[in-house]
Order: structure tokens, then C-alpha cells, then sequence
């Protein structure tokens, strides 16, 4: 009630002041941009109402589902009307934006009048201040977003087991789970899962809940230049405190230097800790979870294969939403806890907290007259109070969108379908300490995931793995010394290195335009010698000639001949992401040298290639002579025309469908060796080390149809071209056709075989698509070959030199042996 | 010669071929079989037919993946068109004029033959990045995006590197016609570029048929450079497209599979009208070389 009186009266003192100022037509306008769709029915409502209690204010509501973060972009560098008032802070920050962002402190100690309560009181402050920038909050999260362990209640109950209060009772429960056959935890393990799925929030749970007792070691100390008095000088270490830490600044050059002098080290008991715990984990995962990405994970919790799964809190309405198109026989009761902490060991420095955050976290630009900010604070107010929470709520739950997460807003009340589920994603803590490879420096992140992979596999024994981790993480922080250019000196604040020297406008291979200037001459010079030294009417035909011949060797020489010389000038440089390059001599040779990842590639790719030249050779060889053999012309059109039918289907469509064909669970391969009865032979093929690289080459089969039919086309023309008069004359001598096969048919298309040899090799040597797509070069290196190595260097950690250094030795592997080929098909003529 | 008559032999080869070409097909039937499946059919009754049709996956999935299509038709319109003109052109050039520096030009062509993709895909990319004077980049290159991020970069590579092929292609072909055919026109004063136009491309539209099939399917099958240059979605193609349709959160297999098949379409038809063509361009091609 004093609410509302309070906002009468709010509304009554506007109306008087600005009513007078502002007339009907020209009302205040407040842009507000949003990616969260699903919010669109509850947001459109607010905005109305909002209009509504203030008549003078007009809301422009865009939801821009597409490249939100170009379209920010590209408004900010518009400027003008064009930037919006509110917006996703998350999809630009970064410090770049800070200064044109209103700082929310003294809003938030402010009465909001929406609720007659000091806003910051109806909000969950702990999520608001894990957005802190430095000095203020510019960030106001709406909801957020959290994972947590879901399981299934009829299986519990059928197994006879409760909700584990601690570690130990959780490694009982998943123990009776298996004993009941099913899988105890559904999880992905794919080499993205490492990156930036469960395997990594795992990792991060487990190593800040291990190692968060660091934090004063790395945090930033008086003196520093990011120190702050009020956040890190109240700071004791409380490992049981799952806030206590919330506001601490580390300072990264106290981290790298922990880990360079071995503060922080794999090897030490703690860290080693968070892999055995990892591992007694990983047991009780379901078979072949390598190969497993999160949808695989899913549908075997929804069909009740496993018992428990890690959902984030958006699947909390999105597993409401999915039972609705289950039969209702195969729906089941489900409930939610958080990971259970481990209790009784030494090491360990508390709970495990959450590795969640804000889902929608808005920011309001510093922009237009103060009154005109005001007004936004003002609607910021009106979206955050917990009436409005629960519209947002309710209307997106009666438009059957997803909801993230709980929202950050006090005092809501939700519908009782989620309420229970939505409970364990408060208040948890958030993550302070953990490892990952090292502030998410990329190739550091990579070596670790392979190494983790490896020792999760079994083939890395705990301790060489971190013997292996401690080299990583070393090598990690000295390449991030290098990017950041920190002096290790935590007083003072290192700007971002400036690599870039000017471009040097002689080199042609850094001024482009110089390159065009000379790429046209080259060929303007080659042509005017020849017409020079050519007389009467050939002059005027080689004039014509060149002139019609511009436009093609333009674009070549612009677009394939340059790159190409180009890729050769840069195998010899150091040349990194935004700096030019830098001669460097055989260095990136003598780097491949040490390249286990590489070396590792190169058997990978000699297996592939060897089984792909079987494959594109003599299975299609057969296949013709099969198909030849047939009396019909009918039927061998017909047989032909069948095995073209794959040809239309898009490369990268066959690459999924074959993923699909090796998923564990429902996957076309297990289930066919079901059928016929091989139940015990059913894999995850793409999960286990020593079955992904047969399975990929295993791809294609029986490898007749599609891709490969172009071998299938080339035999069936070159056997089809012998004359029938050589074949007349061997049938007197013999009825055998093996005999046949061997001694006319197999000579006589040797041309075909050379072609489809070196077509082979190249294919092989430079495929990494299909790799990428099915196995990203996992679990851990089992199916990485040099190309892909290549692809990563260069566009995963951006080392464009040592890449292109890759490139050029392939390319020489490419034409020698092509060369090799050639000359072995010769001398074979000549015999 | 050979006439038909049942033999044993016959009949095993008939009944062996019959067995692979089911084993080929079976993953593409039972896709189609999945796009009208619920996850629940799919799981408990994998070999089954859908219980119903369930045309709305097709929509659903046809809403998310058309504008990929369209994008990537586009692109590979455009290859097609310039592909042609160029390799026809050049084709015609090296074929039918006697120039001085001819063979210099041509065997430095088929040199490019020789150059893997994977050597240059690094330096290319950061060529088109660093391309002056386009995307808002100056004249050193730097500053602004250059080709990247527009529907010029998927179609550049995919022209320059298929009109060496092409005019390979066209030449030969060109070759094995009289002569007589363009001296008599020539006479008549035509321009090289009219007896270009007039006489040698309409006789050639078999060759180019094979030409414009072969750099359709290679430009609308290409996965990485798209991948790599294009990060806005208003203009990404297909095979970049349809990954992200599984990978969004989409966890009925139904819609993905309907998706799948969709994009089939562009390559059904330009088989459907020009199989033949692909074959003979395949063929041909490996017989000389």
C-alpha cells in the first residue's frame, strides 16, 4: 500500500515538473535492445505498462535475436539516435565500454519507486556485484544462469537410494545406480566438453574448491596498482565462506608469477586432488562418455538410461517443455540438487561452489540530457521490481518460452511447477581460483584438454600428468607474459603491448596495394615484351589476346598465385594475430621439430591415407568390374545410377549424418549390430582412443556410392574404352575372368589408377573438415593429423607464421610424392 | 556382343552389388525415416515408420535453414557465372589465337594445378583481410575488415581457382573443333570477341554444363573458408548453417534431419538436370590426364 502511495506521489511530482516542459508529441524516448527472445510477450507487456504509469515516456522495445553483437556494434559506431539506451551489457564488454556506461552505484542506494524499498535491497546484490568492473557497477544481471545435478526420482526410487548429502554418500548413490544397470551420471565428454562444456565447469568446481585457499597468494596487494582497500583489504581466507571472496581483485601478474616459482603447481597434493576426485567421478559416467556431446547426454537421461545429469537452471522449463511431445508412459518424476561437497579430506577448502553468472545483464549508456538518464534509471527500476519480475515470469512461461534461470530479483514469486527446481541455484557462491589451462590463454587451454583427455582415458598415469600439466601451465604464463607485455612488476599497470610496427610500405607482401601495383605490371611488362617481339598480324592477335586474357590472370595472380607466394614468404616469419610479420629464419621449422601434437598427426595421417588409397582404388576397381560384369545394360545403368543417389546429398550433411551414425546411444551402427545380435560389440565409436580413427576410417562404407564414386565413373569409362577386340582374342585363350581382371582390365586402366592415387594423396594430406566436424582431432590426439594441427595454430591460437610453416612442408610432402607417383607409374610402362 | 542369359554368377554379382547399394543408402533412408520421427520413436522404435506424418518439422526446420540456402545459392550462382564466362573466355583465347608468350601463360597456369588449398588458406585469409582500399581498409590495408564478412570473399577464391580447371576444360574442347568455323568469320570482320561470342560459346554449352555443375557443387560443398570469413549470420551458407542447427539447443533429431534434406534440394536439381554432364566431365578429364 505505501508502495503505491509512494509511486502516486512519484508520478504526481513528474507530472508537475515535466508536463509543462515536455509536450504530448514529444515524448522522452528510451531505446532498449535485448537478445532474450523469449522474454518478448513479458517484456512488451512491461513496456506498456510502463507507458502507461508514465505517460511522458515512450519505450522503443527491439529484440534482436541475429548478430545482436554486430548490430551493437555497428549503432555504436553509427552513434546518434542510433545507439540504444539499454542493452545486453554482456555482448560488448570489455573496458572499451565502461566510460559510456552509467554507473548504477547511486541509483542502487536509492528508494526505488516502484517499490518504496532502497533498490538494491529487491536485488541479489552477489550476482550484481560479481559485475563490478573496478570502481562501479554498470551491470544490472536479470536473471542467472547456474548448473546443477538433475536426477531422475523414479530410478532413485526404484534403485532405493536418497539424495546424497556429501561425497561420499553421492559415490554410494552412483555405485547402487550401476549395480541397478543403469548409468549413474549422463555427461558429455567430447573434446568441446573440455572446452566450454561439463568436463570444464567440473574441473572449475573442483579446482576452486581445492585451491581457492591460493587467492591470497595471487590477489592484488597494497601497493598494486590494482588494489583496492574496501575489496581485497577486508579479505581473510575462509574456505567454509562461500562469499567471502566475492569483491577480492586478483592481480594477474601475482598469478603468473604463482605459477611460474611452483605457489601453484599441478604436482603439488591439492591440485593432483582435483583429478583423483575428477577420475572416482568418471566412473561412474556412462560407457564410451567420451564420445558424447551434450544432446547424446541428454536423450540418455530422458530416456531413462542414466540417473543423473548436469543441467544448467534454462533447462529447468525446457525439460517441461520436452516431456509435453514424451508419451506420457515415458515421462518421470525428476528432482534437482546441488553437487554434493566432499567432506573428510585434508585438502580440500570447502564447499563447491557455482560456475554461473548473469543470464541477461543489462547496461544503460551514458547518453542524452540528465533528465533523459534519469528516465532510464527510472525504467531499470520498474523492470527490476519483483511485480514486474513476476510478469516476467508468468507471461513467458504462458508464451511457452524458456526461462534461464532464476531472476536476480528478491521476492519473486514463481509458479510452483518450477519453484521446488529453481530453489538449489541460489545462493551457492561463485567460482574464484580455478584452473583451466591459464586465464583462458588458448593454446595453453588446448594442451591441457588434450593431457586431461589422456589421463582420463587411462593412458597418462596421474602423476606424468602433472609432471605435463606443471610444463603446460608454465609455458602458458610466459606466453601470456609476451601478449600482455607485463613487466611482473604488480605496481604498475602494463598497457597492451603495441607489436605493430608501422606496415613497411616497400615490402609488397605488407603493402597490398603495392602487390596489386606490381602484379599488374608483371603482367603488362611479360605482355608488351611479346607484343613487341611479335610483327604484322600476329602483333594485332596478341594485343587482342592479352587484353581478353587480363581479367583471368588478374584474379589469378591477385588470388592465387600472390597468397600461395605469400604463404612461402611467411612459413620463414614469426607472424602473430594484429602484428606484422617477422623474419625468423628456419625457426618455426626447428618449433615443428618439438611438435608431439604434429608428430602425433603425421601416423594419424599415414593410416588415413594408406586405407583411403584402398579405399578410393581398389574398392571402386571392384565395384566397376562388378558392375561390367552384369549381362543388362539395365542393370548396370541402373546399379550405377543408385550408387550415385549420396552424390546429392551436401558433403557436410553426410558428415553429420555420419556423426549421427556413430552416437552410442541411438546411433545407426550400434543399433544395426543390435539387430543382428552383436549387442556386447555396440561402442562408443567416436569416444574411445583406439576406435575414433578406425571409425573415421570406417566412414563412407562400403565406400562405393557417393564421394567416392568418382573412382566407381572413372573405372567403369576406362573399362568400358578397351576394345572389345582385345577382349576377343584372350577369350580363346581362357574362360577365367579373375585371369581376365588380372592380365587386360588391370594394365589397361593403369592411367585411371595413377589418377585416382594422386587424387587420393592430396585429398588425404589436406582433409581436416571431416576431422574437425566429427572429432575436432579427440579424445585427446587420437585423431589429430598435421592439417588440422595447421588449421588450430593458425586460427584457433592465431601463430599465421608457424602455420604457414605447416602449410609449405605439407605442400612439399604434396608435390613430391605426387612427383614419386609419376615416375614409379613410368617405369612400371616401360617394364 | 554380350547378351543377357541367367547364370549363377550373374545372379550372386546381382545379388552382392544389391547388398552394397543398400548398405550405401541406408543412412540417407533411414535420415528421411528420422525427419518424421519424435526423439521417443527414434529411441524406442529405431527401425520403425513414424507413427504419423509430422510435415511441421520440415517447416520448422525449413524456417531456420532457408535463408542458408538461399545465401549459399547465391554465392554459387555468381561462381557459376563468372566461371563460365572467364574459362570460356581464356579457353577460347588459348585455344583458337596464335600469340607470342602463349605457352609461358598457359603452362603458368596449370602450374597453379599444383597448389594445394591448404598452403594458401592462411595467407589468403589474411590477404582478403588486409585487402587496401575495400571494407574500409586504407591503402596499406589495415583499419578495417576488408572482404571479409561479405558475400565477395566466398565467391573471389571459388572463380580464381575454378577458371584454371575451366579454361583447361574449355581449350581442349575448343581445340577438337575445325578451324575452319572461325576463319570463315573472322574473314567476315568479326572482332575476336564476337566470334567469342557468337560461335564459339553456343558450341561449347555441353562443356560448359559439365563446368557449371562441377564449380556448383564444389562452391556450395565448401565448409571452412566459410567458416573462417563470415561470421555474419545474414549471409553465412548452408554447410556452415546446418551445424549450428543441431548444435543451437535443438534436441529433436526430427526437425535436424527434415533440415538436412532440405539442403539437399539445390544439389537434387542440378543433378537431376546435369548428371550427365558430371559424368562426362569426370570421365573426360581422367581420361587425358
Amino acid at each position: 500500500m505505501t508502495a503505491r502511495l509512494l509511486k502516486l506521489t512519484f508520478l504526481f511530482f513528474l507530472t508537475a515538473t515535466l508536463f509543462s516542459s515536455v509536450s504530448a508529441q514529444e515524448k522522452d524516448r528510451i531505446q532498449f535492445a535485448t537478445i532474450n527472445a523469449n522474454y518478448r510477450v513479458a517484456l512488451e507487456e512491461l513496456v506498456a505498462e510502463y507507458e502507461r504509469l508514465n505517460p511522458h515516456i515512450q519505450v522503443d522495445l527491439s529484440i534482436v535475436t541475429l548478430n545482436f553483437e554486430t548490430w551493437i556494434r555497428t549503432r555504436m559506431a553509427a552513434g546518434g539516435d542510433m545507439v540504444p539506451d539499454i542493452y545486453n551489457a554482456n555482448f560488448t564488454t570489455g573496458y572499451d565500454q565502461l566510460g559510456k556506461w552509467i554507473p548504477l552505484d547511486d541509483a542502487l542506494n536509492s528508494v526505488n519507486p516502484y517499490t518504496g524499498k532502497i533498490w538494491s535491497e529487491t536485488l541479489d546484490m552477489q550476482l550484481v556485484e560479481k559485475y563490478r568492473y573496478t570502481e562501479n557497477i554498470y551491470q544490472l544481471p536479470v536473471d542467472k544462469i547456474e548448473i546443477a545435478v538433475f536426477y531422475n526420482k523414479d530410478i532413485f526410487e526404484k534403485v532405493g537410494v536418497e539424495v546424497p548429502e556429501n561425497w561420499t554418500e553421492f559415490l554410494e548413490v552412483c555405485q547402487k545406480i550401476k549395480d541397478a544397470d543403469y548409468a549413474p551420471i549422463a555427461i558429455s565428454g567430447n573434446a568441446n566438453s573440455f572446452w566450454a562444456g561439463d568436463m570444464g565447469w567440473l574441473v572449475r568446481i573442483f579446482s576452486d574448491a581445492y585451491l581457492r585457499r591460493h587467492l591470497p597468494d595471487i590477489m592484488a596487494q597494497p601497493g598494486d596498482w590494482n588494489y583496492e582497500e574496501d575489496r581485497n583489504g577486508n579479505y581473510v581466507y575462509d574456505g567454509d565462506d562461500l562469499y567471502a571472496d566475492l569483491l577480492v581483485v586478483p592481480n594477474t601478474e601475482r598469478l603468473i608469477q604463482a605459477v611460474l616459482d611452483g605457489t601453484i603447481d599441478p604436482r603439488s597434493p591439492a591440485f593432483k586432488q582435483v583429478y583423483v576426485r575428477l577420475k572416482e567421478m568418471a566412473g561412474y559416467f556412462q560407457e564410451g562418455y567420451f564420445g558424447s556431446d551434450m544432446g547424446m547426454a541428454q536423450q540418455l537421461f530422458y530416456r531413462q538410461g542414466a540417473a543423473m545429469i548436469f543441467f544448467t537452471s534454462a533447462n529447468v522449463t525446457a525439460i517441461i517443455d520436452d516431456f509435453k511431445d514424451l508419451d506420457p508412459e515415458d515421462r518421470f518424476r525428476y528432482g534437482n540438487f546441488w553437487l554434493p561437497s566432499i567432506e573428510n579430506d585434508p585438502l580440500v577448502c570447502g564447499p563447491f561452489r557455482g560456475v554461473g553468472g548473469a543470464g541477461m545483464s543489462l547496461a544503460a549508456m551514458k547518453q542524452g540530457s540528465p533528465e533523459h538518464q534519469k528516465n532510464v534509471i527510472d525504467f531499470l527500476m520498474f523492470l527490476t521490481s519483483p511485480q514486474s519480475g513476476e510478469i516476467l515470469i508468468k507471461r513467458t512461461l504462458e508464451d511457452n518460452q524458456p526461462i534461464i534461470g532464476p531472476l536476480a530479483i528478491k521476492g519473486v514469486k514463481l509458479p510452483e511447477e518450477i519453484a521446488d527446481k529453481f530453489d538449489v541455484f541460489k545462493g551457492r557462491g561463485y567460482e574464484k581460483l580455478s584452473f583451466r589451462g591459464l586465464e583462458d590463454e588458448q593454446e595453453g587451454v588446448f594442451e591441457w584438454s588434450v593431457l586431461a583427455q589422456e589421463y582420463m582415458a587411462g593412458r597418462l598415469p596421474l602423476d606424468d600428468f602433472a609432471e605435463e600439466y606443471a610444463t603446460v601451465l608454465k609455458d602458458s604464463a610466459r606466453r601470456l607474459i609476451k601478449q600482455r607485455g607485463l613487466d611482473m612488476d604488480p605496481s604498475t599497470k602494463d598497457p597492451p603491448p603495441v607489436y605493430d610496427r608501422a606496415p613497411n610500405p616497400w615490402n609488397p607482401f605488407e603493402n597490398g596495394s603495392l602487390m596489386l601495383i606490381l602484379l599488374v605490371l608483371l603482367f603488362a611488362s611479360f605482355a608488351v615484351f611479346h607484343i613487341w617481339h611479335s610483327q604484322g598480324a600476329r602483333r594485332r592477335t596478341t594485343i587482342v589476346a592479352y587484353i581478353l586474357l587480363f581479367p583471368t590472370f588478374f584474379l589469378l595472380g591477385t588470388f592465387a598465385y600472390f597468397p600461395a607466394l605469400s604463404g612461402l614468404y611467411h612459413a620463414f616469419t614469426q607472424w602473430e594475430e594484429g602484428q606484422a610479420a617477422v623474419f625468423n629464419g628456419l625457426d618455426n621449422f626447428r618449433a615443428m621439430l618439438n611438435d608431439k601434437v604434429l608428430f602425433q598427426g603425421i601416423w594419424n595421417m599415414l593410416a588415413l591415407l594408406l586405407t583411403g588409397l584402398f579405399k578410393a582404388t581398389v574398392i571402386p576397381f571392384i565395384g566397376a568390374e562388378m558392375i561390367l560384369f552384369l549381362m543388362s545394360n539395365r542393370l548396370r545403368y541402373m546399379f550405377r545410377t543408385l550408387f550415385m543417389i549420396p552424390m546429392v546429398v551436401p558433403g557436410m550433411v553426410t558428415l553429420l549424418i555420419w556423426s549421427f551414425i556413430f552416437e552410442p546411444n541411438m546411433g545407426l551402427l550400434n543399433q544395426v549390430l543390435t539387430v543382428i545380435g552383436l549387442e556386447g560389440w555396440t561402442q562408443s565409436w567416436l569416444g574411445e582412443p583406439h576406435l575414433a580413427l578406425p571409425s573415421i576410417i570406417f566412414m563412407g562404407f562400403p565406400w562405393i556410392g557417393g564421394p567416392g564414386m568418382i573412382g566407381l565413373l572413372i573405372f567403369m569409362a576406362g573399362l568400358m574404352n578397351i576394345p572389345s577386340s582385345v577382349y576377343e582374342s584372350f577369350h580363346l585363350e581362357s574362360e577365367s575372368v579373375l585371369r581376365r581382371i588380372w592380365f587386360i582390365d588391370l594394365p589397361l586402366v593403369r592411367n585411371q589408377f595413377r589418377l585416382l592415387i594422386i587424387l587420393t594423396f592430396i585429398g588425404a594430406v589436406q582433409d581436416f573438415q571431416t576431422i574437425l566436424i566429427l572429432t575436432d582431432g579427440g579424445p585427446g590426439l587420437a585423431t589429430t593429423v598435421p592439417a588440422l594441427r595447421m588449421y588450430h595454430q593458425a586460427f584457433r591460437f592465431t601463430h599465421y607464421g608457424y602455420g604457414a610453416a605447416i602449410g609449405l612442408i605439407l605442400f612439399i610432402v604434396i608435390l613430391s610424392s605426387t612427383m614419386l607417383i609419376m615416375r614409379m607409374f613410368k617405369k612400371m610402362e616401360v617394364e | 556382343m554380350r547378351e543377357f542369359r541367367f547364370t549363377w554368377k550373374q545372379a550372386l554379382v546381382i545379388g552382392v552389388l544389391t547388398l552394397l547399394v543398400i548398405l550405401t543408402l541406408l543412412p540417407f533412408y533411414m535420415t528421411i525415416l528420422m525427419s518424421q520421427k519424435t526423439n521417443g520413436e527414434i529411441l524406442n522404435d529405431f527401425w520403425a515408420f513414424p507413427r504419423e506424418l509430422r510435415l511441421d518439422y520440415y517447416k520448422s526446420a525449413y524456417t531456420f535453414i532457408h535463408r542458408y540456402i538461399i545465401n549459399s545459392m547465391v554465392i554459387c550462382t555468381m561462381v557459376v557465372a563468372a566461371v563460365v564466362f572467364l574459362s570460356s573466355l581464356s579457353g577460347y583465347v588459348f585455344a583458337r589465337l596464335d600469340f607470342a608468350g602463349k605457352d609461358t601463360l598457359f603452362s603458368a597456369m596449370l602450374a597453379l594445378m599444383m597448389i594445394p588449398a591448404l598452403l594458401t588458406l592462411i595467407p589468403a585469409f589474411l590477404w582478403y583481410k588486409n585487402f587496401p582500399f575495400v571494407g574500409g581498409n586504407d591503402w596499406l590495408g589495415h583499419g578495417g575488415r576488408g572482404f571479409l564478412n561479405s558475400r565477395l570473399v566466398l565467391v573471389i577464391p571459388f572463380v580464381a581457382g575454378g577458371q584454371v580447371f575451366g579454361t583447361f576444360l574449355c581449350r581442349t574442347f575448343f581445340e577438337s573443333l575445325p578451324k575452319t568455323l572461325f576463319e570463315a568469320a573472322r574473314i567476315d570482320g568479326a572482332s575476336e570477341f564476337q566470334i567469342w561470342r557468337t560461335i564459339a560459346v553456343p558450341l561449347c554449352i555441353p562443356i560448359l554444363a559439365t563446368l557449371a555443375i562441377i564449380s556448383f557443387v564444389g562452391a556450395y560443398n565448401d565448409y571452412v573458408w566459410p567458416l573462417l570469413t563470415v561470421s555474419d549470420d545474414a549471409i553465412q551458407v548452408f554447410p556452415v548453417g546446418v551445424t549450428k542447427f543441431g548444435a543451437e539447443g535443438n534436441l529433436d533429431y526430427g526437425p535436424v534431419m527434415a533440415g538436412y534434406l532440405i539442403g539437399s534440394i539445390p544439389l537434387i536439381l542440378v543433378f537431376s538436370v546435369g548428371m550427365k554432364y558430371y559424368v562426362e566431365g569426370l570421365t573426360k578429364g581422367a581420361v587425358k590426364g
